[in-house]
Parts: C-alpha cells; sequence; structure tokens
C-alpha cells in the first residue's frame, strides 16, 4: 500500500479535487470583483475572508469523513489507515495553502489569523477524521454501513457547536467545531476558544488510543 | 474620662484638618461654578445645520484647566446612547461666555453642557430643552431693530452676531437693521454672502455708523455717500456697481438695490429701518432672496468617490492560483499510476512554491483598501475668504475616522438623514473629529474654513486689451481649469498657466462642449456665475494616496476646487 493508494484511493482524489475546488471558488467569489466604489452600492456583496474560511471549515470535516468512511476488514490495515488518517487532512489543508495565504489580503492589518485559522480547522478535522472513523469501525463490527456513521459524527462536530453562536455568553463553545474555530481565530480567538480548539483534539488522541489497543488485541488474538 | 476626651478631640481635630486639605486641594475647591448655555439665533436653530453657541461660566474662584463640551444625544435605543460631543474649548477657563458654532441634531432630547476638569471631575452641568427652537427650514435673522413678517424671525443684537461664516448655515437671510461695527462679523457674514448668502443692509442716515472696507466691498454701490434733505429722510446714494440692480424706488429715489457677490446677493436698502412704513417693508420683503447653499460641493466629494477606482488584486490572480493547483493536483493524480514518489514530491514542491509565491504577493502587494474617502475643498476667494470641505467615506466594514479640521469647524453631515440610524456618533475635538463609521454606508459630511486660495487671477488692461493670467500659489497640477467672463466659458490649457492671455487665445467652450472633469466644475457654478459682472476662474486639482497606517489600507482622495474672482491691476 502506497502514499498515492493512502491519498487518492477510495474516492479520495475526487474528494480532493471536490476539496480544492469548491474551497477556490470561494476565494475567488470573496475578492472585490467591483472596479469603482460606487459598484459596491450596484453589488452589494463585500469582500471578506469568511465565505472562504467558512466553507474550508465546513468542507474540511466532510473531507475528513470521506477518508475515515472506508474500513478495511484487515486489523493492520485499520491501524495503518488510522494513523494515515492526521496526515491525509494535513496533506490535503497543506494544498490549501496557497489559498489560505491569497486570503490574507482579505484580512486587513491581521495577515496573520488566515494562518491561525488555517491551523484549527487542521487540528479540529484531524479529530474529527479519528472520531469518524472509530464510529465507522463500531459500525463495522457490527455489520452495519460504516459510512452513514462517519458522516453524521462529521456533520455533528461541525455543525452542533455553531448553535452556541445564538447565545453570546456561551459563544466559545463553537470553537469545537473546526468551522466555529476559524471564525474565532479570524476575529482574534480569546484564550477560553483556543483551549476549547484542542478539546477534540484530546477526545480524538484518547479514542486513537482506545481504537489502537483494540486493533492490537484483534491483531493478537487467536484465531477461532 | 479625662483619657478618653483628649485622643477623642485630637482625632476630630485631625479628621476636620484631612477635610480642610480636602477641600483646598480638590478641584471643588473652584467654587460652586455653574454653566448656561444660548443655542441658535435668538435660541432658534436649523437641524442638521450648524448653531451658534455660547456658553457661560460663572462662580469659579479662580481660573482653571478645563474643558467645555456640548453633548447632544443622537439615538437612545442604541446602549450607549450614541451622542455627539463637542468640544468648544480646553484650557484654563474662568468666569466668561464662550462662544463656538455647533452642527445641531434633532435636539429631541435636550442639550447638554459639561465643565470639565482636566482630571475627568464635572464641575458644572446643565441641560437644555431645545426641541421646540428646532426648526427644518432655514430661518430669518433680524440683527438690530426689531421687524416682524410672519412671526418666525429671529432678532439678535447686531453685537451677538457670531463671527464664523459657517454660523449662518442654518440661515435664510439676515438683515442688519441696526449698525454692525464688529468686523469680525462682517467678514463673517462677506464670506457667507461669498458662499450663497443673502444680506440685506439698512443704510439711510446710520451708514457712517458702520461704513468700514469689508461692508464697502459688499456693498452694490461704489462712492456711497448719505444725501440729506429738509422734507425726506437722509438716503444713501452712490454710483452703481457693474451688475447692481435697482428693485424698488420710493419717494423718486432708489430703496433697494441689489447686486450678486459670489454665489450670494447683497440688498442694500437706501433708508433706515426707522424711516421705512410698514407698506414698505412688506415690499422689501417680497424681493429679498433667500440663501442659496453650494449644494453641488456635496454631489462632487459623492461623485468623485463612486468614480473612485477599487484597490484590489487583478482580477485574474485568484483563479490562476486556483487553475495552477488544480492542475496540479490533477497531473499528480496521473502520475501517481505510475511513478508515486516522483509525482507526490512534485505535488508537494509545486505547492511549496506556489504558496510562496502566494506569501511574496500578500506581503509585498497587499493591495485590497477597506476604507475610501474623498476630501473636497471648495474655496471662494472674493475679498472674504470661505472655504468649505465636504468629505464623503465609505468603508467596507465597521471602522473609526479621523476628520482633521480647522480650530473650531466642526464637520456636520450633510443633508438631513432619512432615519436616526443614519445619524452618526462623533466626538469633536476642537481640531479634529472621530467619527463612528458603520461598514457599507457612504455618509457626507461638511465642514468649513478659511482656507487660502491656491490660486490667483489677475486681470490687467492694456491699450483696450484685456489679459488674464491665471497663477498657481501652490504649484498644484491642474485636472481642469475653466475661465468665466461675461457668462461664457473659456478653457485655459495648461501652457496658459502662470503667463497673461488674452481670450481670444483661449478656446470657448460651451456647456455640451466640456469634458468629464469641467462638467464637474460647471455643475459647480453653473446657476450663479452667469449673473456676475467679474471674471471668474474655476480650476479643479486632484491628489490620490494610500494611507496604509489604519488597520485596513484606505484610498484618501484630494480635490481642491478654486473658485477665484479677476483683480485688476
Amino acid at each position: 500500500m502506497n502514499a498515492a493508494e493512502v491519498f487518492l484511493g477510495n474516492g479520495g482524489y475526487g474528494a480532493l479535487l471536490g476539496f480544492l475546488a469548491t474551497s477556490g471558488l470561494a476565494l475567488v467569489l470573496s475578492m472585490p470583483w467591483v472596479g469603482r466604489v460606487g459598484d459596491y452600492f450596484l453589488f452589494p456583496w463585500r469582500p471578506s475572508p469568511l465565505p472562504f474560511f467558512v466553507v474550508l471549515g465546513f468542507l474540511a470535516p466532510l473531507y475528513a469523513a470521506q477518508r475515515a468512511a472506508t474500513i478495511h476488514w484487515l486489523p493492520r490495515r485499520q491501524r495503518l489507515h488510522l494513523l494515515s488518517l492526521p496526515l491525509q487532512v494535513a496533506g490535503a489543508l497543506f494544498l490549501s495553502a496557497p489559498l489560505v495565504l491569497t486570503s490574507a489580503i482579505l484580512a486587513p492589518g491581521n495577515s496573520r489569523r488566515p494562518l491561525l485559522a488555517l491551523a484549527v480547522v487542521l487540528v479540529g478535522s484531524a479529530a474529527v477524521s479519528i472520531e469518524a472513523f472509530a464510529a465507522a469501525r463500531a459500525c463495522f463490527r457490527r455489520g452495519l454501513a460504516t459510512a452513514p456513521a462517519a458522516w453524521s459524527v462529521a456533520l455533528a462536530h461541525a455543525l452542533l457547536p455553531m448553535v452556541a453562536l445564538v447565545s453570546p455568553t456561551a459563544r466559545f463553545l463553537a470553537a469545537l467545531s473546526p468551522l466555529g474555530a476559524a471564525l474565532a481565530a479570524l476575529r482574534g480567538p480569546t484564550a477560553l476558544e483556543l483551549g476549547f480548539t484542542l478539546v477534540p483534539a484530546l477526545l480524538a488522541t484518547i479514542t486513537a488510543v482506545l481504537v489502537l489497543q483494540a486493533v492490537r488485541e484483534e491483531i493478537h488474538a487467536p484465531r477461532s | 474620662m479625662r483619657r478618653i476626651r483628649v485622643p477623642y478631640l485630637s482625632a476630630s481635630g485631625g479628621w476636620l484638618f484631612f477635610l480642610l486639605c480636602v477641600a483646598l486641594v480638590s478641584p471643588r475647591a473652584a467654587g460652586s461654578p455653574s454653566v448656561a448655555l444660548a443655542f441658535g439665533f435668538d435660541g432658534q436653530f436649523v437641524r442638521y445645520h450648524y448653531a451658534p453657541a455660547s456658553v457661560t461660566v460663572t462662580g469659579l474662584d479662580r481660573p482653571t484647566a478645563a474643558r467645555l463640551l456640548i453633548k447632544q444625544i443622537l439615538d437612545t435605543r442604541s446602549t450607549p446612547p450614541r451622542v455627539a460631543v463637542h468640544e468648544i474649548f480646553r484650557g484654563t477657563v474662568s468666569n466668561a461666555t464662550y462662544s463656538a458654532t455647533v452642527p445641531a441634531y434633532d435636539a429631541v432630547l435636550p442639550v447638554l453642557v459639561q465643565l470639565v476638569h482636566e482630571d475627568g471631575t464635572v464641575l458644572a452641568s446643565t441641560t437644555q430643552p431645545a426641541r421646540q427652537s428646532a426648526r427644518g427650514l432655514p430661518l430669518v435673522v433680524i440683527a438690530g431693530a426689531p421687524l416682524h413678517f410672519d412671526g418666525s424671525e429671529a432678532v439678535v443684537s447686531p453685537t451677538s452676531l457670531p463671527s464664523d461664516a459657517w454660523a449662518y448655515d442654518g440661515v435664510a437671510s439676515v438683515w442688519l437693521t441696526s449698525p454692525l461695527t464688529s468686523r469680525a462679523a462682517w467678514m463673517a457674514l462677506g464670506a457667507w454672502v461669498s458662499a450663497g448668502g443673502s444680506l440685506v443692509i439698512f443704510s439711510g442716515e446710520d451708514f457712517y455708523q458702520w461704513d468700514c472696507a469689508a461692508a464697502r466691498h459688499l456693498l452694490p454701490l461704489d462712492d456711497p455717500v448719505v444725501l440729506s434733505s429738509v422734507d425726506q429722510p437722509s438716503f444713501l446714494s452712490g454710483i452703481p456697481r457693474p451688475g447692481a440692480r435697482v428693485l424698488l424706488s420710493a419717494r423718486g429715489q432708489p430703496l433697494l438695490v441689489r447686486t450678486p457677490y459670489g454665489a450670494g446677493q447683497v440688498s442694500l436698502v437706501t433708508l433706515r429701518v426707522r424711516d421705512l412704513a410698514a407698506a414698505e417693508l412688506a415690499r422689501l420683503n417680497v424681493h429679498v432672496p433667500r440663501a442659496r447653499p453650494l449644494l453641488a460641493a456635496q454631489s462632487l466629494a459623492e461623485t468623485l468617490l463612486n468614480e473612485t477606482r477599487v484597490l484590489r488584486p487583478p482580477y485574474g490572480f485568484v483563479p490562476a492560483i486556483l487553475g495552477a493547483l488544480l492542475a496540479g493536483v490533477v497531473l499528480a493524480g496521473r502520475f501517481a499510476r505510475k511513478h508515486a514518489r516522483l509525482a507526490g514530491l512534485a505535488a508537494v514542491l509545486g505547492v511549496f512554491l506556489l504558496s510562496v509565491a502566494c506569501s511574496f504577493y500578500v506581503n509585498l502587494a497587499t493591495t485590497v483598501a477597506y476604507q475610501y474617502s474623498t476630501e473636497t475643498t471648495l474655496r471662494i476667494t472674493t475679498s472674504f475668504g470661505f472655504s468649505t470641505v465636504s468629505y464623503c467615506f465609505f468603508a467596507l466594514t465597521s471602522s473609526v475616522v479621523y476628520v482633521n479640521h480647522e480650530k473650531g469647524a466642526f464637520p456636520v453631515q450633510a443633508g438631513v438623514p432619512t432615519s436616526v440610524d443614519r445619524v452618526y456618533a462623533m466626538e469633536s475635538a476642537l481640531d479634529a473629529t472621530t467619527l463612528a463609521l458603520p461598514g457599507g454606508t457612504r455618509p457626507v459630511l461638511r465642514a468649513h474654513g478659511r482656507a487660502p486660495a491656491g490660486l490667483s487671477l489677475e486681470v490687467a488692461d492694456s491699450e483696450s486689451v484685456t489679459t488674464y493670467c491665471v497663477r498657481r500659489l501652490l504649484g498644484q497640477t491642474l485636472s481642469a481649469c475653466l475661465l468665466v467672463v461675461d457668462g461664457f466659458y473659456y478653457r485655459v490649457p495648461r501652457d496658459a498657466l502662470d503667463v497673461p492671455v488674452r481670450l481670444v487665445d483661449l478656446t470657448q467652450v460651451s456647456a455640451s462642449a466640456l469634458d468629464g472633469r469641467e462638467t464637474l466644475l460647471y455643475r459647480l457654478v453653473a446657476d450663479w456665475i452667469g449673473e456676475m459682472p467679474d471674471a471668474w476662474l474655476v480650476a479643479l486639482s486632484e491628489e490620490e494616496s494610500i494611507a496604509s497606517d489604519l488597520p485596513g489600507r484606505a484610498k484618501v482622495r484630494l480635490a481642491d476646487v478654486d473658485l477665484v474672482t479677476g483683480g485688476r491691476s
């Protein structure tokens, strides 16, 4: 199993292209297209880095779920797959780096914030990939379809914490989602938001350890 | 008992001494100061226009370092309420009257005046209800002997006339019914008339009481003299100036003579007010025009802002980045099937190079501007200097805008806002104003001042040939320059600047033949300059800069319009 197979196999090629194309399109639309100031009143579309990062923060967990949804029946391959998931997410986001860097011109005076947003999306999406893998593997072991579980985990992780945005006092909880964390990073995150950004990563690490332990037990289990 | 009393008494004495020290040291030792506000002309003002304000401070034991603030609450629905604050004095305050000209808002709530010590303590404050005094239409100001036409006139003493030309902003006409002896007030009235004001001067026997150089500039008569006779009151006579028209006559003599002056009008009544019958006063009132504000200056600022080019990356930049990225991934995917390592390395290297290129671009050529502003200065140079600055702002996101202005020349929002949400909170120090600007809005502000002229027009007559020389006093580059003589427009090319030229050397242009910039100038003056007997120069110079010291880059566009009347040599 070579690197190309890990990154591009099982629909990864299409997912990667879709992820990059959609994010890039969002960036293209985020740019100011009017020629004169008066045109801003004719076309009320304001340049902002937000649309790009909303798309990035939403699609990255979905990409992670797509990569985590396929469970190989061999436990050794499962272990390799689990360990490669953060790398796959990191690879996709690395490919989006030119877009993120370009989006910095839309964040006046705070050109480092887009890079911070990229970092928190990476951490959050890597965590989503591990959680989605764990959910998919649990379904696999019960003989159920893996994809719905992986996608559900990813969507829940990406969207449910965003409900906290409606409450001014509980806004920091939105940082649990990669999307919310990206928006907080662009706005200038508080210490609490940065802390909550790391919570999914912590949970994912624990999950990964537990899953790896279970996989190891499966590998070393006596064949019946 | 004695052991208890002694420490008790000494403690009490200590406390008394301490309180005495506090009383002496604290700013409240300045006594019990109080402030009183007089706002508008005879208590009347026009909403969203300037109004003269006088704050009288009394009760100060000694001069105190403090500030005088006038606060007007704009909107109580927001938290905290949006307020317009104007600092009318900063320095050593004593028992005196402090005058200023401040923008008047809707005044639904009372106007608050505060005397604030330099340490922030409010020494005195008062509120004045102004709702009943606020008017929607310009008012007539009678300075001197009272006159009443419809009962809405503001009657003030000539000595209380403000010395800021822009204080007459909401005034339809000023009637000088008693002698005005203040040179500063004459200069302010002259500047206001140059910018479209309407002044009525009663003369007759009182003429010599107010005769001065500034007044003579405004008079429609040359060589004025007071003629007396036994059977009728003394009246002012003289040689009518070019452009002057006799509108009314009485007792065989001209009664009302009117002349255009700059964009405004001066009406001279040749008699004293007490020599006129009520019917004659009513006839005069019909012939006095209303002030004509130069609204075109504000629309010029808006026009220039609307046509300002947006600062942004080239159209194709981001699609090119995206295209290169996708192409790289597609190529890498194709090669991956055969040479996995090589393709992976190529993809990584390509993305790395693309990232580096984007980083360089972002760091070296960040070209998106989030704030745009135009500052259009219209200088009218007659014998009285007057300038009006129109600011037009547009910000993509909510931001704070700083406006530097002449001392005490606070900016005011141009036009009457359509809703209270369109009234912007601002805080004005003596020479700078901070404005909280919501994103996506395009407010226009105007301020006034006495900016010196940037151009001069010299007219010389020699051997029946008249030459005109446009001199650039600041060495500026003119983007449009028109010479207006007897209502005809002549284009002044660049090679005709700073040298005397004859009219035949210049190209006469009709309104339809003017180019874009010249049309902007034409709109500014077309409705009044045709009436003027003198030669006028109308010129536009422009400058554009990018202020990168702000959090979001701002594109600033400066435009100076000079309106200069020709002086003969």
